[in-house]
């Protein structure tokens, strides 16, 4: 306690990877997690759509579009935002 | 519930053409049946005292005891083994807890029987290690077994972990305790039991492509790089319900307060880190996070 600590402390290095590789680690899950609820939710919305006597137009194709990284694609653009859609991830696997 | 998603799956059905009270009744439904998705299911494999239930408090209720919990009976006599339902602070997670094998033969095929009746139930199966156990055979033997009954299925929901870091080889006393991180010589062994396990597991699932995470429970260490593997690990459509009920213990707890105001007062300045989204006390004691 009450040492000084300097950036050439020799934890220090150490002390700031492990910081970012958990905060790395908990934007990670939330991005995963938004994605999932996505995946969920426009099931979910389909079915009551559906249920209502709706056809949700182009429904399928708006799925695939919404983005992974979505609001980050979205404020950088039309185009970042179809680079980071479930769509393009899926061509770039083929 | 992620508000900001579900009001673009409103706006959508607006657009579409229902009626404002149609919406108001789609929403109204959607939120029940958020409310009504089973609740995340965790297999946890493994023998005694490799710290299970300290790691469900870590993960799922800041490291405080969870005190609410309730034995699944039903579900326990169907599966023949242990399972119970933890209330943490964000809700309620239902835990398998699965015996480990290597003891002995009779009791390691019954155990196997209990895997193949629970892996296909849960969201993720955490199989868990002690630190330096290098008995990897059991481990195979069920691998293999199971692929043959399950399919190759169950693999994806699969991941591996290590508690107890601090007591790598050479031991607790090696832990640095100031910056809660392991010794130079502990993270070179931590890497060298990795990528053993790894190859231990590439040798009877070539393709499986999940993770091997070495954490404390205790230290609150990797806990996070954790939680992120087991939501990774759970089904595309569930694995919010995961990050959801997730109040994981925080690894700067354990940090020595004047290192940490140092590197917070500095952030701005240090690089990297200071773009990285850090975590604030609240005072209702919950974490938030910003960029």
């Amino acid at each position: 306690m009450g040492k000084t600590i300097t950036t050439t402390d020799p934890e220090f290095a150490d002390i700031l990877a492990e910081l970012t590789s958990q905060s790395d680690a908990v934007r990670k899950r939330q991005q995963l997690g938004e994605e999932s609820f996505r995946v969920w939710l426009y099931k979910e919305i389909g079915e009551i759509a559906q249920r209502l006597g709706y056809i949700v137009q182009d429904f399928a194709e708006f799925i695939k579009d919404m983005g992974f990284g979505f609001r980050e694609g979205y404020s950088n653009g039309r185009e970042e935002a179809r680079r980071n859609s479930l769509r393009a991830r899926e061509e770039r696997k083929l | 519930m992620l508000e900001r998603v579900l009001k673009q799956g409103l706006d959508r059905l607006r657009q579409s053409g229902l009626t404002e009270t149609q919406v108001a009744d789609a929403e109204e439904e959607i939120r029940a049946r958020s409310l009504a998705e089973p609740d995340p299911r965790i297999a946890l494999i493994g023998f005694t005292g490799v710290g299970k239930s300290s790691t469900i408090n870590a993960l799922f209720n800041s490291g405080r005891p969870i005190g609410h919990v309730r034995a699944c009976t039903k579900e326990a006599a169907e599966v023949r083994g242990d399972v119970t339902e933890f209330v943490g602070a964000r809700g309620s997670v239902v835990v398998y807890d699965m015996p480990g094998l290597g003891e002995d033969i009779k009791a390691d095929e019954q155990h196997l029987t209990t895997y193949a009746s629970v892996l296909p139930r849960v969201d993720v199966a955490v199989w868990t290690f002690h630190a330096g156990d290098r008995a990897m055979t059991p481990m195979q033997h069920a691998l293999i077994t199971l692929q043959r009954q399950l399919g190759s299925d169950f693999t994806s929901k699969l991941m591996f972990a290590v508690n107890k870091a601090d007591a790598t080889a050479p031991g607790e006393s090696a832990w640095i305790e100031r910056a809660n991180i392991p010794s130079l010589e502990q993270r070179q062994n931590i890497a060298d039991f990795e990528s053993y396990v790894l190859e231990k597991i590439h040798q009877v699932l070539p393709t499986w492509k999940g993770s091997i995470v070495t954490y404390s429970a205790r230290r609150k260490y990797r806990l996070d790089q954790l939680m992120f593997s087991m939501v990774e690990a759970a089904g595309s459509d569930r694995r919010w319900l995961l990050d959801q009920r997730a109040d994981v213990a925080d690894y700067r707890d354990e940090l020595d307060p004047t290192l940490l105001n140092f590197i917070e007062q500095n952030r701005e300045s240090i690089g990297p880190v200071g773009e990285r989204p850090w975590r604030e006390r609240r005072g209702n004691g919950k974490d938030n996070y910003h960029n």
